[in-house]
């Protein structure tokens, strides 16, 4: 397997696969995308976060992702929680944190009300600083495999493959992947602490604070590795309400609780477990 | 009289030049401010989500992302290629 970093996690594709078209991509997503890096487009963006901007062609499109992400989830998984996450204490790269700090304030989630996107015309029409923390990845991921040509391609946990893979999840289970994305969103990985508690980078945009959910991991199989990873984020942070949300939209989810226990929704029980109890 | 024609002739087009430059500004400035205006959350409402309301959390109208077909199944016994441990 052929593997190299980016974006605060390791890169996986199939072994003897030109990768530098690949890495060259995924760096270029992330210089143009971090919160972390000063001189990013992004963080350009959100040191003056009201107003008309004009935006990149690659930052407008990732833009449309978000709002369409967000219009897709009720607002659950949005670009404008990035004031949130800096109050929740994930303000640097994630190595680079401090172990504890002050208490967490948690910041109003504004509105997509207050947010518009016209080609590379971007209009907030109150202060937000933005987050595409929520698709830029998976995008990535998708975008990686069109420029291989087929294979697949992973990163931190998120999936994209063209042919069957077998894809090993979080608690000792594996599926297969025949196509389109899988993707585990989880509280387990990126968490520090604040004021002594435990903090995670996923906002609840009710509370303005990282989300106090009961899943731990949440695995979601779509069409495509960013559908994939959308899906996990707003079934994590809908709660209990989760797999119903998921079953709705045709999708399977697996869930694991505090305690380590796996849950599965109606569509995972169909695809999954059922044809192997046959 | 031949030099203060050049001199009446490079006035006029200094002069030329400023109104077009004057003209292409109040242009620029009114494609701007429509191009503001369009985009503006108060009159675009295409943005305009149902964050207000987590009832909408099942809202189905969300056609513009597609979630796609999922192609997923039993692994057999087979051995992990790669790990999707979460993000």
């Amino acid at each position: 397997m052929t593997t190299f970093r980016s974006m605060g996690c390791t890169v996986e594709l199939p072994e003897g696969a030109d990768d530098r078209r690949v890495r060259a991509l995924f760096d270029e997503r992330d210089r143009r995308f971090s919160r972390f890096h000063p001189d990013s487009e992004l963080s350009s963006l959100n040191r003056m976060p009201l107003g008309a901007s004009f935006v990149s062609e690659e930052l407008s499109r990732m833009l449309a992702h978000a709002l369409r992400a967000a219009r897709a989830t009720g607002g659950l998984v949005t670009p404008a929680v990035g004031a949130a996450v800096v109050a929740a204490g994930y303000d640097d790269d994630f190595d680079r944190l401090p172990e504890d700090g002050p208490p967490v304030l948690p910041v109003r989630v504004p509105s997509l009300h207050a947010l518009s996107l016209r080609g590379p015309l971007l209009v907030r029409a109150e202060p937000i600083e933005l987050d595409l923390n929520c698709v830029v990845k998976g995008a990535t991921v998708d975008d990686a495999l069109a420029l291989l040509g087929g294979g697949f391609v992973a990163a931190g946990g998120d999936v994209a493959t063209s042919a069957p893979l077998v894809v090993g999840l979080p608690g000792g289970d594996a599926v297969t992947l025949h196509g389109g994305g899988l993707a585990t969103s989880s509280v387990t990985k990126r968490r520090w602490r604040r004021g002594g508690e435990e903090q995670h980078h996923l906002i609840d945009p009710e509370t303005g604070a990282p989300a106090r959910v009961p899943w731990l991991d949440v695995t979601v199989a779509a069409g495509s590795c960013l559908a994939a990873d959308v899906a996990a984020k707003a079934a994590l942070l809908l709660g209990a309400a989760g797999p119903s949300w998921l079953d709705r939209r045709g999708l399977p989810g697996r869930f694991v609780d505090e305690q380590g226990d796996v849950h599965v929704n109606e569509n995972w029980r169909q695809l999954v477990l059922l044809p192997l109890a046959a | 009289m031949e030099p203060s024609s050049r001199i009446a002739k490079a006035r006029r087009r200094v002069r030329a030049a400023r109104y077009a430059i004057g003209a292409l500004a109040v242009a620029g400035f009114a494609v701007f401010g429509a191009a503001a205006r369009d985009a503006h959350p108060a009159t675009h409402h295409s943005v305009q989500a149902a964050q207000d309301n987590q009832a909408a959390q099942d809202d189905q109208s969300s056609d513009s992302f597609s979630f796609g077909t999922p192609s997923v199944g039993d692994s057999g016994s087979a051995v992990p290629q790669i790990q999707s441990s979460g993000s």
